[in-house]
């Protein structure tokens, strides 16, 4: 390139870039901080780490040193920080961390509301329409009708319960923005500040509640069928579904019994629950059941539930490396060892035709991959799993 | 951290192995299968067999080694049927790929001796669990052998990090090595154990040169550099 030339270019470069006063770029001390602390625990998974170390850098942040921390976190093959600051909060929340959380600025609140917002607001517009609501089998439905039924009802009660958390959360913490000019805010954040969190997370546990008295109905009607199954048919596959059916459905009712049902006895919205003597017969036609399965109850539990963790193990996807690892938080909670992202519909398994060609499972043998997992980039959030 | 030689590998912060997805899954599947297999007759495997085989989830295929296999090898699975698609089926699949994955991870994630082993196998689904393990080694090696990376950590060219993950790759091929031999033992003709030996010898080899870099580079590795590489569960706290 001719001297001419480039001094023509960096005269067109000097004029056209944004110019930073001095003090505004990232200091030393931003710089280390990003680099040693926050890259290092968003490449580990720890989703605390990244808040803590994020968070307080946030408000010292002047436009030019953002920019600088973005292209900084991109040289790393981290997301831009308001992004990584939202999926860690995210995170936590779904894993019932909001008490751990380092509290979030009024800057940081602009940035993560509206995302919230986003997720609550949608739920709540789609929730009535779910699956969930569809009308169950009939006198001689199939157990697998019901099967898919309850399957729906779980995606949908896991979303109105981590939505909730989400909105209890939003409403607490929107109140440090609430008296922030609206005039100063994009659309999004006016629609967040502006947005009833409180009253939705009412509204999402009401939509919960409703669910479960459903939920319960349709144990106490599938635990008939069952009983007709497993006293009438000699079919070995039918058996072994009716019994642990069953089974599941009387452990679930007999917890209903004790516990809500009890508190709530004569004042549930579907009115079936509010029938006399209900406990009872229930009762009744679990020991038909019983006494028709034999061993069958205990061999059948084992089998399913059996089949319902492998299915975790083979599909589930967590938060970091590509879906490999869950997040740090396990290491410190246990009940975090249970969240994982599951496929919403039934998975048709597809062998890949060569390598690095996508298969179902997204991973055929997981050891071929794991070893690997600090090079695997945050996997995008696929529309087809849930939490 | 003391000097490392090609028959010791680096320790690792074996918590690591509890952020893996699927090792408490697979564990707890595992745990079920177990106490089911001690109560099943006959008619009971037959009939779960075929609740499985009407979900389709469940589906494994296996020869996943034949999509990386270069070249000709005593230990290419053969079809077991003319048009064998590779898709298998049933109870002891979903047993033997649920212990195969566990035990990778504590091979590669922990100390733990004999891994394959220590997870149990049962002679019912041992033949599936061979077969799965034999496919596990093949495809380690050969996609061993074809990555293009490997003169670069063989020369030590690049990061630590990406190196000591190269160790734990051969930390794991080699524990599928060892349990294959292992649990093979006499099904093997002349020429797969022969194949086998030079394979566990070039595995041996290439690890061995991989920690003598590695020695190297964490000798001149500062001390917040080393802190972070506990961190991540590379090297042990």
């Amino acid at each position: 390139m001719s001297g001419k030339l480039l001094a023509t270019l960096l005269i067109v470069v000097a004029l056209t870039s944004p110019v930073s006063a001095a003090g505004d770029a990232l200091t030393n001390a931003q710089y280390n901080k990003l680099t040693q602390i926050v890259v290092p625990a968003f490449e580990n998974g720890d989703s605390l780490g990244v808040l803590k170390g994020l968070s307080p850098l946030l408000t010292k942040l002047k436009p030019a040193a953002m920019r600088e921390a973005d292209a900084l976190l991109k040289r790393h093959r981290a997301p831009p920080v308001d992004h990584l600051l939202t999926a860690a909060r995210r995170a936590l929340i779904r894993q019932g961390m909001t008490r751990k959380m380092p509290k979030a600025s009024k800057a940081e609140v602009l940035l993560v509301l509206p995302v919230l917002h986003r997720q609550v607001a949608s739920l709540l517009r789609a929730a009535k329409d779910h699956p969930a609501w569809k009308e169950p089998p009939g006198k001689d439905g199939v157990l697998k009708e019901y099967g898919e039924l309850f399957a729906a009802i779980n995606v949908l009660d896991s979303k109105l319960a981590t939505s909730g958390s989400v909105a209890q959360y939003a409403a607490k913490s929107g109140k440090s923005v609430s008296k922030v000019k609206l005039a100063d805010l994009s659309q999004a954040q006016r629609d967040a500040v502006e947005f009833d969190f409180a009253a939705a997370e009412k509204t999402l546990a009401g939509l919960r509640t409703e669910l479960r008295e459903r939920a319960v109905e349709l144990w106490i009607k599938r635990l008939a069928r069952a009983a007709d199954v497993l006293e009438n048919s000699k079919v070995g596959t039918q058996r072994y579904e009716a019994a642990y059916a069953a089974g599941i459905d009387k452990g679930l009712l007999d917890t209903f019994f004790k516990t809500v049902g009890k508190q709530r006895r004569g004042k549930f919205t579907r009115p079936a629950l509010n029938e006399l003597g209900l406990e009872e017969a229930v009762q009744k036609t679990f020991e038909r059941a019983e006494k028709a399965a034999g061993d069958l109850m205990v061999k059948s539990r084992l089998l399913f539930d059996g089949l319902e963790w492998w299915l975790r193990g083979r599909y589930g996807r967590g938060p970091h490396a590509g879906g490999l690892l869950k997040d740090a938080a396990v290491l410190v909670n246990p009940q975090a060892q249970i969240a994982l992202f599951m496929p919403v519909e039934r998975p048709r398994p597809i062998p890949p035709p060569g390598p690095n060609i996508s298969s179902v499972p997204d991973y055929d043998r997981r050891h071929y991959y794991t070893w690997a997992w600090e090079n695997r980039e945050a996997p995008k959030m696929l529309v087809e799993y849930f939490m | 951290m003391g000097a490392v030689s090609a028959n010791r590998f680096p320790e690792t912060n074996s918590r690591l192995v509890n952020r893996l997805v699927a090792f408490y899954e697979y564990q707890q599947a595992l745990r079920r299968f177990d106490a089911l297999l001690k109560k099943t007759t006959a008619e009971d495997l037959k009939t779960i067999d075929e609740i499985i085989a009407e979900r389709r989830e469940f589906t494994i295929f296996t020869n996943l080694s034949r999509r990386v296999e270069k070249g000709r090898s005593t230990l290419t699975e053969k079809p077991k049927k003319p048009g064998d698609d590779f898709k298998r089926q049933g109870l002891s699949w979903v047993v033997a790929l649920a212990r195969v994955e566990v035990a990778a991870m504590l091979a590669a994630f922990t100390r733990t001796k004999r891994p394959f082993e220590k997870v149990g196998p049962s002679r019912f689904e041992l033949p599936a669990y061979g077969e799965m393990l034999l496919d596990g080694l093949r495809t380690h090696y050969w996609s061993l052998a074809a990555d293009p990376r490997l003169r670069d950590v063989t020369k030590g060219r690049l990061t630590l990090r990406q190196m000591l993950t190269y160790s734990r790759r051969l930390l794991l091929a080699r524990s599928f090595h060892d349990a294959v031999i292992r649990l093979g033992k006499g099904s093997f003709n002349n020429a797969q154990q022969a194949e086998l030996k030079t394979w566990g010898r070039n595995l041996g080899k290439l690890h061995g040169k991989i920690l003598s870099r590695i020695q190297i580079r964490l000798d001149s590795t500062n001390a917040l550099q080393k802190e972070l590489l506990k961190q991540s569960g590379l090297i042990a706290p």
